[in-house]
């Protein structure tokens, strides 16, 4: 997909090299995506897709190439990204003494929302989400399920132009699971942009219009589910085609 | 600002919903300074009880129970009092533990006092009235008690019974202190005695009124032989309601670290991170609400200290009149702590680390500060060793106000140190964080 007005990531030669590593963590990745896409990043562990995501999240800087977000360079504005990006961890990334609406009070009020906007956002939010009965509950007593719709609630308030979803479903049982890529579904229809990683291939083919696999840092296929498949014969699903492209061996 | 409130208001609520936080920074301190300022009561200002048996019913009895009360630190319990038949069992009392001594003083001792002292003024100014002294001397009880004790029958003895346990010392200075009381009474008789014998002091009563006139000529004032130059005695009460005020205070690096490491290991740093606010702010936030705690914490100990305390018999904690140095002093241990704290979280890799690490060197450093045991106490290479640790400051700083009757700015090094130290472990911690990420 080549950048355009719709295109929401652009990620150009991006590189990174930690200190003292052997082998770069990310090496020449390049994609774009666009708006209102379900993007999956997709790899074995230590592939280098928490790397990217930390890099294009502002959290780290790379040590070479161009991520922009919206068309504003994430290293020369990141206060701007910030605004326009949302990172939802794998890990429950919330106050766990605090009620679920308190949660959603906090990170909405440190999105800059105003309190008759943050109001509304936050009724949307748990409507999309299914959970207005547990607004009231501490975090720590909801379910696994709960818990992590409460998760990506938080990462939603401000309408973010970009969402790094970050494994959204791990340890979840299937009907949890089911609800919430249903859920992710319609942030997707709503015209959000989501870049997902998941370990779950059949999760991927689901929800995803587009994924890329990488693998050592490197990007290895990029396409949407249905043509990967397509174009390599031997493989019946997504699952097949990412142990045909990253091999058998065990993941770090 | 609204970010600034929202954070200072999350971090208040997690510490309030965290009940093992809230018992480790509220009850564990409160606990501590009731516990420590009655068992150092004893060693500080020990009180020593006495029971006065004053058979004598006289003059002497009055005298020698003032006398003793007044030197301080004695608590003095009349027979007559106690409701029981204690006089009689003085000897019993003391062995049981129940006193540190008893005196008796026996029947007749005011009348021979006063026998005495017309005899002396008698002798003295060339036998007036001696018909009057054999007269007395033929009294049989007068003789009688004089063979109270065999061989000194020209003096009456009074009893003094010890505690076996207490020290030649302690049993020397209860002897000088009755001695002194009778020696000032017999030469108070005298004087009277001699005085009436004046015309003129016997029509102006110029006599009585003198000898109403008690307050002695010299004074004695107590001071500790020491570099710490206190003008108070330092107290149980406080040495100890500072001190483990402090010690309370720095514990809040227990819950501030682990706070720091939850956030750290369920990512919601890196969630916050990527969001459109500083990590200064929300720095601040955290250390606000820090901040209020431990003033909370204090004025908690403080509350216990002035009003709690004198309910189980111990002096009442007195802040005396240097309000804002004593605020000064507990913001800057709280920032102390706070800085401490954050260094803590940020340095260590897991919770279990710091939970170990953050209390064990606070108590290292509150040994060494003169938490537990007073820093005047302590040896004088322990006294210079003890100045690492920035509890020894902050006591310091305390002991100006509270001892040395200093004002706000003796403290100000001291409260600069304690700041000083707070910016060092800050600048470290957001180097430590900067190194990991």
């Amino acid at each position: 997909m080549s950048a355009d007005h719709s295109t929401v990531l652009e990620v150009k030669d991006l590189g990174k090299h930690y200190k003292g590593a052997r082998v770069p963590a990310v090496n020449n990745l390049d994609f774009t995506v666009g708006k209102g896409e379900i993007f999956g990043f997709l790899g074995p562990n230590g592939a280098g897709k928490t790397t990217t995501i930390s890099i294009m999240s502002t959290l780290i800087k790379p040590s070479r190439g161009q991520v922009k977000i919206c068309g504003i360079d994430i290293e020369k504005k990141p206060a701007e990204i910030r605004k326009r990006i949302s990172l939802v961890p794998q890990e429950i990334a919330l106050y766990h003494t605090l009620t679920g609406k308190e949660n959603l009070q906090y990170f909405g009020t440190l999105y800059g929302l105003d309190k008759k906007t943050l109001k509304q956002r936050i009724c949307a939010a748990l409507k999309i989400f299914d959970i207005k009965a547990y607004e009231n509950q501490p975090i720590r007593h909801c379910s696994g399920g709960i818990k992590r719709r409460f998760n990506i609630a938080c990462g939603i308030l401000h309408d973010p132009a970009l969402i790094f979803l970050d494994e959204p479903t791990v340890g979840m049982d299937v009907h949890s699971r089911n609800a919430l890529l249903d859920q992710i579904r319609s942030l997707g229809q709503m015209g959000s942009t989501i870049v997902y990683t998941t370990h779950y291939m059949e999760e991927a083919q689901q929800i995803c219009s587009r994924v890329l696999i990488m693998d050592k840092g490197i990007s290895l296929a990029e396409g949407t589910p249905a043509d990967l498949v397509q174009n390599e014969p031997s493989c019946r699903n997504l699952g097949d085609l990412f142990l045909a492209i990253t091999g058998k061996r065990l993941g770090d | 600002m609204r970010k600034l409130r929202i954070t200072f208001q999350k971090e208040l609520i997690l510490l309030l919903r965290d009940r093992i936080g809230i018992a480790l920074l509220f009850i564990m301190p409160a606990i501590l300074v009731l516990i420590i300022c009655l068992v150092q009561a004893k060693v500080l200002n020990p009180i020593t009880s006495v029971l006065i048996v004053d058979n004598d019913k006289g003059v002497i009895g009055q005298v020698i129970s003032q006398g003793i009360a007044k030197s301080g630190n004695i608590k003095v319990v009349m027979a007559s009092d106690t409701g029981s038949a204690a006089g009689i069992n003085a000897k019993q009392a003391v062995n049981r533990g129940d006193y540190q001594f008893s005196i008796v003083i026996p029947p007749g001792c005011s009348k021979f006092s006063i026998q005495k002292a017309r005899q002396f003024v008698n002798l003295a100014t060339g036998g007036h009235d001696l018909s009057t002294l054999a007269k007395k001397e033929a009294d049989p009880t007068v003789k009688k008690q004089g063979d109270d004790v065999p061989g000194k029958r020209s003096e009456k003895s009074i009893l003094v019974y010890f505690d076996p346990s207490v020290q030649g010392g302690f049993r020397a200075a209860v002897s000088t202190a009755v001695s002194k009381v009778l020696v000032c009474m017999e030469y108070k008789i005298k004087l009277a005695h001699a005085l009436a014998l004046i015309p003129s002091a016997q029509s102006t009563s110029a006599a009585g009124t003198k000898m109403e006139d008690t307050s002695p000529w010299f004074g004695i004032t107590e001071m500790w032989a020491t570099e710490f130059s206190f003008i108070t005695m330092p107290t149980s009460v406080q040495q100890n309601v500072p001190a483990w005020a402090l010690f309370g205070i720095f514990f809040i690096c227990v819950p501030l670290s682990g706070s720091l490491i939850k956030e750290r290991d369920n990512k919601t740093l890196d969630r916050l991170n990527t969001m459109p606010v500083s990590s200064g702010l929300l720095m601040i936030g955290k250390i606000l609400a820090y901040l209020l705690v431990c003033m909370g914490q204090f004025f908690m100990i403080f509350l216990i200290g002035k009003f709690i305390l004198p309910t189980l018999g111990l002096p009442a904690f007195s802040m005396g009149n240097q309000l804002p140095a004593v605020v000064l002093i507990v913001l800057a241990t709280a920032m102390a702590a706070i800085g401490y704290g954050i260094l803590l979280g940020s340095v260590v890799k897991t919770f279990e680390q710091a939970i170990v690490l953050g209390p064990t060197s606070i108590v290292i450093a509150a040994a060494l500060g003169g938490v537990m045991v007073p820093v005047y106490l302590m040896p004088a290479p322990m006294q210079v060793i003890s100045n690492i640790s920035p509890l020894a400051w902050s006591l310091d700083a305390f002991y100006d106000i509270f001892l040395r009757g200093k004002q706000l700015e003796a403290v100000l090094p001291k409260v600069a140190s304690l700041f000083g130290f707070s910016a060092i472990c800050l600048a470290i911690a957001q180097g430590a964080m900067k190194f990991k990420k």
